[in-house]
């Protein structure tokens, strides 16, 4: 449609829209929900919207944000249909992002339903997949305990 | 009234201001919120230097009151205000103040302590370095000289780098008001500021606003009426009459308390009425 054809680069912008939703309910759920008590301290002490947004806001929001923010990987990793028709399923090394070339999920689908006695790699595939989300989820989590370590506790 | 005349020629002032006599004046104040009337006709002289205690019952409007004064009003929608408010004979209530010097000038500690989640010693560098502090040597000293005046600094001086949420709520309440001066207000407005707080911390937090009512003049609302009595030197009281939040009484807090002329404020202190 853009011209795009079928390559990875369509494939992750419609994976984009698709998390969309879930990044931008969770984005505003998490801004509604810091206390207006921060909003009046910042106001009081006559802080500007860009520093109360970057140094009061984020802050409080990151840990949510984060959590948005796997949903929406997860979302992304197993989506298998929307991507045979915009990044196609062909199983050779891509050249580049404009390049048509197969996601995980859709090389367990078509080891599973299309190659006989694929399965064995199937599950190799999924357990690949899995370890992958492990690392992703586990290495985000640590790194979101890490910048909020000394500000979680007692934040009632 | 205690209008006294007080010229204390060390507090100049940066403001291109004439030193007035009363540091805050407020004429024939009404705020509107939606279409109810919530305060009519508050008139209040306020010195230089002086702690005036707010009291009177929940929703009389005590707290618009003081959002009036810094303008932090704005923050509430479909709220309008008639009157004036002179804070070194500047007007407040006009479009056009400027309200970033406004609220440098005068700071404001809520109910409920509210440190920014980030360390202690980002929470009072954090107004210091938006308002043009830059020099790193110098944000420390005046970190460690708000904190000592709060009395904060014994207590926290090996864990300036830790969360402001690890310390306790009278801590946090300090912390807050060092916050406040560490910017050079000349006015304080603090909203109930020791109700979520133990009496220990009562105790201290008080010991501290009579401290700084030497350098800067503070306005107190409180529930807690021997509180009003112990700290402030003027005292007014607040009543919602059918409603409508009213100046019912405002005088020294000694003649308040002993011989107040209202009724109602005399059964209010009895405690006849809440």
């Amino acid at each position: 449609m853009m011209g795009l054809g079928f390559s990875i680069l369509s494939g992750g912008l419609t994976l984009a829209c698709m998390i969309l939703p879930i990044l931008i309910l969770t984005s505003e759920q998490t801004f509604r929900s810091i206390s207006k008590a921060h909003r009046q301290g910042s106001e009081a002490l006559a802080l500007s919207k860009f520093t109360t947004l970057f140094q009061v806001y984020l802050p409080c929001a990151i840990p949510a944000l984060t959590a948005g923010f796997i949903l929406g990987l997860g979302r992304a990793t197993a989506e298998t249909a929307a991507l045979i028709f915009t990044s196609g399923y062909v199983d050779r090394m891509p050249d580049s992002v404009m390049d048509s070339g197969r996601a995980l999920s859709i090389h367990i689908y078509d080891l599973t339903m299309n190659v006989p006695g694929g399965s064995n790699n199937a599950y190799g595939t999924a357990l690949l997949m899995i370890i992958i989300l492990l690392i992703t989820n586990s290495s985000i989590n640590w790194l979101t305990q890490r910048w909020n370590h000394n500000l979680t506790a007692q934040n009632d | 009234m205690t209008n006294t005349t007080r010229q204390h020629p060390h507090q100049a002032t940066k403001l291109p201001l004439t030193e007035s006599k009363n540091h805050l004046e407020i004429k024939n104040l009404s705020i509107t919120y939606h279409t109810k009337k919530i305060l009519e006709n508050i008139s209040m002289m306020i010195p230089r230097h002086s702690i005036t205690a707010i009291i009177g019952p929940s929703g009389c409007g005590k707290s618009s009151f003081l959002s009036c004064i810094n303008r932090l009003i704005d923050l509430t929608p479909k709220t309008q205000f008639s009157g004036e408010i002179y804070f070194n004979q500047h007007p407040v209530l006009n479009t056009k103040s400027d309200l970033i010097l406004l609220r440098k000038k005068i700071g404001t500690i809520f109910q409920k302590p509210n440190p920014f989640p980030m360390s202690i010693k980002k929470n009072i560098q954090i107004a210091l370095k938006e308002h043009g502090t830059k020099d790193s040597k110098e944000l420390d000293r005046i970190t460690r000289q708000v904190l000592q005046d709060v009395g904060l600094y014994d207590e926290v001086s090996d864990r300036l780098n830790d969360s402001a949420l690890h310390l306790s709520g009278g801590q946090q309440q300090r912390l807050c008001i060092a916050r406040a001066i560490a910017l050079q207000p000349e006015l304080l407005l603090m909203d109930e500021p020791c109700s979520a707080l133990d009496p220990i911390s009562i105790n201290i937090i008080e010991n501290l606003i009579t401290r700084l009512s030497k350098q800067y003049t503070i306005l107190i609302v409180t529930h807690n009426l021997a509180q009003a009595r112990r700290i402030s030197s003027s005292t007014a009281v607040f009543w919602p009459t059918n409603g409508i939040g009213e100046l019912i009484e405002y005088g020294a807090t000694e003649q308040i308390f002993e011989q107040p002329k209202n009724q109602i404020t005399a059964d209010y202190i009895r405690g006849y009425r809440a």
